[in-house]
């Protein structure tokens, strides 16, 4: 079992635990509501050092990682972060990554817990077999892959009160933008006991909880004290993987194992926003393959339905056209909805082509754009949508 | 004095024969918060073993089970209406009994706690 840097605290404030992936995770602390309440409301910390980083240096890191994965590094700008996924040979997504650029020299790519194995793997292999291949026009001689994961810990700060109790407390002037990051030398700041550290913090305007926010990456040790101080807060509490399920799938952010996965290609998980088709990158030729589709799903307000994994959606009745990947029931929004994959192509098609018949209206745009699931003895219906519900970042977002 | 039952439901007799029914505070915990109740609207007699009502939380979907042949004589209407409070001191139905009760296979709370130990 694997142990996350606020365990000892977990321990103390009776956290209620799971196993998750081999890792002792807080499912909450209070509650899941109460926690949810608090990112919506003012601001929650995370503790996801279980998660996977990996540090890439050298003169071929962009070359290679820009191999990897399908969203192109070499436009992004120093100090910025991009979302991006690792495809195997079929297209199918190995794992999603977040990828923060420092230099064309210098990358930190984060991973999901449940996937650390075969990443660390995957870049192991890849890298070996780059080094050997000279006909790719990459010289992976010139990269250095280091698993940082133990001694760079990580932990999200999210809510609309987040950045600000940040800034206040680090004395951070500046405000960083989203997806932007910034390396700050601890020495520099007020607070005596983080400036004896002699630690650089590494703060991104990043998160998976549709609300604004920040995750720092330092030491475990200094990320205990930060945690410590930013606690006595009376605004700020610890949330638990309970809550951020729900903020995340109300955001429209995948989970891999459930939304994607080996089986899904990015352009069947609705991603064909990170794949960049204007430069060569492993699983390119499979990437935009679709047999699926995923849409999110939204049942009508105040329906007391919450939409659960595996559940088989029907069309016009008693056609199985899919199943849902993931569900809840969303507290923001008052109803349940769920990401699913839609496996007919033919319904994909109606839904996707915005024909119209001769005279401007819509063909059978009711019955195509409604599905139905069954929860026990009930029938519910919902609308088929794009993947994603609400977000908070820039201002409030309804998918409407 | 609340009997338990091995499915996390307590029972305490009210008034007329009849028995308040809840769950424990152990199920009320592992469920998490209650987002919504359904009740059984299309039945108004039970038998053992019958969902009386159905809680469902973010993580799971629980089930009140009849501990014996029964009919719902009245329904927490204030946790209805608000799940999220939902407690192990909160009864949910008030059910009456339609034969006679004897022999349920029920415990005392220190019997209760002990099997939930044993189960951990």
């Amino acid at each position: 079992m694997q142990y996350p840097i606020l365990h000892e605290l977990n321990l103390k404030l009776g956290a209620n635990l799971v196993d998750f992936h081999g890792w002792q995770m807080p499912v909450f602390y209070s509650s899941i509501l109460n926690e949810y309440n608090a990112v919506r409301e003012r601001a929650a910390i995370f503790d996801v050092s279980h998660m996977g980083r990996f540090l890439f240096t050298g003169e071929a890191a962009l070359a290679v990682l820009n191999y990897l994965t399908t969203n192109n590094l070499s436009k992004l700008k120093d100090g910025k972060a991009l979302y991006t996924c690792l495809l195997n040979e079929n297209g199918g997504i190995i794992d999603d990554l977040i990828i923060y650029k420092f230099s064309p020299e210098k990358f930190l790519v984060i991973n999901n817990a449940g996937n650390h194995q075969p990443v660390f793997d995957w870049f192991s292999e890849k890298l070996s077999e780059l080094k050997k291949d000279t006909s790719l026009n990459v010289d992976a001689a010139e990269v250095f892959y280091e698993d940082v994961t133990a001694k760079l810990a990580q932990i999200a700060v999210q809510g609309p009160l987040a950045k600000a109790l940040v800034n206040k407390y680090l004395g951070l002037n500046e405000d960083i933008p989203y997806f932007s990051f910034k390396s700050i030398e601890l020495k520099s700041l007020e607070n005596e006991l983080l400036r004896a550290s002699n630690e650089d913090l590494i703060i991104s305007a990043t998160g998976y909880t549709g609300e604004a926010g920040y995750e720092l990456y330092a030491s475990p040790e200094l990320l205990r004290i930060i945690v410590s101080d930013l606690l006595k807060h009376g605004e700020i509490v610890l949330a638990g993987l309970g809550a951020r399920d729900v903020l995340r799938l109300e955001a429209g952010y995948c989970l891999h194992g459930n939304d994607i996965s080996l089986d899904t290609t990015p352009y069947e998980a609705s991603l064909d926003w990170v794949v960049k088709l204007d430069k060569e990158f492993i699983g390119k030729s499979k990437a935009t393959a679709r047999t699926k589709f995923l849409r999110g799903l939204m049942f009508p307000v105040g329906e007391k339905v919450l939409p659960r994994v595996g559940t088989k959606i029907y069309a016009l009745g008693d056609k199985e056209v899919g199943y849902i990947t993931s569900g809840t029931f969303s507290f923001i929004l008052n109803r349940g909805i769920a990401l699913a994959y839609l496996c007919d192509l033919d319904l994909i098609q109606s839904i996707m082509s915005t024909d119209t018949s001769k005279d401007g209206t819509l063909l059978d745009a009711q019955d195509l754009k409604t599905v139905s699931i069954k929860v026990r003895r009930d029938v519910f219906s919902a609308s088929i949508v794009e993947p994603w519900f609400y977000r908070n970042i820039k201002g409030k977002e309804f998918n409407s | 004095m609340k009997q338990y039952f091995k499915t996390h439901e307590w029972i305490e007799e009210s008034s007329n024969g009849a028995y308040f029914i809840g769950i424990s505070e152990y199920a009320a915990r592992r469920l998490g918060d209650v987002v919504f109740i359904e009740q059984m609207e299309d039945q108004s007699t039970f038998i053992a073993g019958d969902t009386l009502m159905i809680l469902e939380s973010v993580k799971a979907v629980g089930d009140v089970y009849a501990p014996f042949a029964c009919e719902v004589v009245s329904v927490n209407e204030k946790i209805v209406k608000m799940p999220e409070e939902l407690t192990g001191e909160d009864w949910l139905l008030e059910i009456k009994p339609l034969d006679s009760v004897t022999e349920l296979d029920s415990m005392h709370d220190t019997a209760y706690e002990a099997y939930l130990k044993k189960e951990a």
